[in-house]
């Protein structure tokens, strides 16, 4: 995910600076790093296999929970485990929601400064110009 | 001349592809020799360095030494300080390089060889060293900017924000799981616990000895705590038998505790006690322990023992759950692709590179190099035997324990018996090696069988497997403490950036937070000045200041 701001930030400077017929360069690994953690953070909170999503494993625990053979030490281990599985999935909808805000807002930026030349320029690069 | 450079590089371009098509097609029985691991992976990062980083060196980034870097045109003796190139890249490399590259190869070991191999090397010339590159050189030309200021200038204030924000999250989740492996190796193992325990006077010793008694002597105080840190190492075998062994002996949560602990008092005691030192000796242990194990490698090219690819491609890996697209690519990541860096790439580095075009040894090499290492730790997995890998990775709740987890594992068909874990867990001198997690112990069997055969038989195994223990915990602390620094800067940013109306109540909490820590610096650096004529006080005065 970081690695994916990273890229955005490099192709915007990149764009910027007159470079938008290199941009391959940062956009090649951008695409492949947004298909593998897009992918892995939805497997993640959806998937049905409970080794892999995170709502699927807390639904069998809540399902061991309902056993009435459960004891109590077992019971509360499994309230917190279930507890756990919830903050992992909602962590994870919160770093696929961050990279596709970021991404849908360095997209925004990318085609002004592609539609506009000149437009997206800083004061600060006005200045050094 | 042209000619024979032509053919020089055809030769390593062929000789690379040839290496990665055997790696990539050798099915069944007759698998590569780890030697080809290393020919490819070092031809391919030749060519990527040779031909791909000058192409963006040139063409995409413009670097031109004619233009001053910020080190040179703003060099204040502080924040911006120009080092020599070969410093900048120690620097740079010991900041990048934690335990991704040691521990996510061995982790994605669970799917074989081919999809980290493949990713590892292909990712890091294509993807990670250009991340890193491209970044240090935009921040070069923005005056050493950091990355969250850069998001917020390139992609606009609501990305900025959200970048930060995401940034600061991550990077919490990214220290609780350092700490997790740290703790995961070391736990009731004396052994590796006292002398990763001593590694913190000892860095404290050198930190005054540099400081204090002979201000300046860089390479006699590394000399001095490298030698102590081997005896640690040495003598921590010793511990077990004396009083104070229990003290060492410790379960997760207290570890957990002390690593805590150290993590405050690492950042709260002046840089140049504890931490600056220690960036000196683990860098110095990190790059002389990877090229030993390359040694070892080529001396005693092991044959491979994991397939190139294995049942838990399907997603029920007993290491991990999830098939091999994407939690592969998603563990391996670090040594392959890691924002991380771009946070040192945009931090640290930037302000101290000399030369413009030295950002391409430095941003786009130091990333191979960690590369490599990630390569060097899948090898240290592939050659232990399977059966052997997941008995020690496989966690219990999965396999169970002992008897029933071996019972499991070789009905997977990756025979191993109890007797065999034992006899490796007496070597090593463990207790026992079953579902030990993280991936730490696992490599550290790995390179100690590595090192126990190339050099002295398996008498030594146990110095070698704690040697490697120790090394991990160094290698990991040191990315941890740099990682908590990073967090609190990014901290400050993040709360100027939503708080920046309340500029005045936010100031000064800042300041007096800082007050301490400059004091320290201007005294440090009004000492250092007298021995200013030395490139190694510059890198002295840029590692205290930065870390």
């Amino acid at each position: 995910m970081l690695a994916t701001i990273a890229l955005c930030v490099a192709t915007s400077a990149m764009i910027r600076a007159g470079k938008a017929r290199y941009v391959f360069v940062t956009l090649l690994p951008l695409t492949w790093l947004i298909a593998v953690t897009m992918t892995a953070g939805i497997e993640k909170i959806f998937s049905t296999a409970a080794n892999v999503g995170f709502l699927a494993h807390a639904a069998l625990l809540k399902k061991e929970l309902a056993v009435p053979a459960t004891t109590i030490a077992r019971a509360s281990e499994l309230v917190r485990l279930v507890w756990n599985d919830r903050i992992d999935a909602a962590m994870t909808a919160i770093f696929i929601a961050v990279v596709v805000i970021i991404l849908g807002d360095s997209i925004r930026a990318w085609l002004r400064l592609l539609l506009s030349p000149g437009a997206g320029r800083s004061d600060r690069e006005e200045a050094a110009a | 001349m042209r000619a024979i450079r032509f053919t020089l590089w055809a030769a390593v371009g062929v000789t690379g592809a040839y290496g990665l098509a055997l790696i990539a097609f050798a099915r069944g029985e007759r698998r590569p020799s780890v030697l080809w691991f290393i020919v490819a992976a070092l031809c391919i990062y030749a060519i990527g360095y040779r031909f791909y980083s000058k192409f963006i060196a040139e063409r995409v980034l413009e670097l031109d030494d004619a233009q001053p870097t910020p080190a040179v045109r703003l060099a204040n003796g502080r924040d911006y300080v120009p080092t020599p190139r070969w410093i900048t890249f120690g620097h740079h490399f010991a900041a990048i390089a934690g335990p991704g590259p040691l521990v996510g190869p061995v982790l994605a070991a669970q799917f074989g060889y081919l999809p980290s191999t493949l990713w590892i090397v292909i990712g890091a010339v294509l993807g990670g060293s250009v991340q890193d590159f491209v970044i240090l050189g935009y921040s070069l030309k923005r005056d050493g900017r950091s990355l969250g200021r850069m998001a917020r200038e390139e992609i606009g204030p609501v990305g900025g924000a959200i970048a930060l924000a995401g940034v600061m999250l991550i990077m919490v989740i990214l220290i609780a799981v350092l700490g997790l492996v740290v703790v995961n190796a070391m736990k009731h193992s004396v052994w590796a616990t006292s002398t990763v325990a001593a590694t913190v006077p000892i860095a404290m010793f050198v930190g005054l000895y540099m400081t204090w008694l002979r201000p300046g002597r860089v390479v006699e105080a590394s000399a001095i705590g490298v030698t102590l840190i081997l005896l640690a190492v040495v003598g921590g075998r010793y511990v077990t038998g004396l009083g104070c062994a229990s003290w060492f002996d410790l379960d997760a949560p207290h570890l957990a505790a002390w690593i805590i602990g150290y993590g405050f008092l690492a950042s709260v005691l002046p840089i140049w006690l504890l931490l600056a030192p220690r960036d000196y000796l683990s860098a110095f242990i990190k790059i002389g322990t990877i090229a030993a194990l390359a040694g070892g490698i080529v001396a005693l090219h092991p044959p491979t023992l994991m397939p190139a690819l294995t049942r838990f491609t399907d997603g029920t890996g007993p290491v991990f759950g999830g098939k091999v697209f994407p939690f592969a690519f998603i563990t391996v990541a670090c040594g392959a692709i890691s924002g991380f860096h771009a946070l040192i790439a945009s931090g640290t580095t930037p302000k101290m590179l000399e030369r413009a075009r030295d950002a391409r040894m430095v941003g786009y090499g130091c990333m191979l190099m960690e590369s490599f290492v990630a390569v060097m730790a899948m090898i240290a997995a592939i050659m232990l035997k399977p059966g052997v890998y997941f008995a020690i990775n496989a966690p219990p709740g999965v396999v169970g324990t002992s008897a029933a987890a071996c019972a499991k594992i070789t009905a997977w068909g990756f025979p191993v018996t109890p007797a065999e874990m034992n006899q490796i867990a007496t070597a090593v001198g463990e207790t026992s090696l079953f579902a030990r997690t993280g991936g730490a112990p696992s490599l550290a069997v790995g390179m100690a069988q590595i090192f126990a055969h190339s050099l002295g038989g398996t008498a030594v195994m146990a110095l070698w497997y704690h040697f490697a223990i120790m090394f991990e915990a160094l290698f990991i602390l040191s990315t941890l403490d740099a990682g908590t620094r990073v967090a609190r800067f990014m901290l400050q940013d993040l709360l100027g950036h939503f708080w920046a109306p309340f500029g005045k109540f936010q100031l000064v909490p800042e300041h007096s937070r800082d007050f301490p820590h400059r004091g320290v610096r201007v005294g440090l650096f009004s000492l250092l000045r007298h021995h200013r004529s030395a490139r190694w006080h510059q890198l002295a005065m840029a590692v205290v200041r930065y870390r």
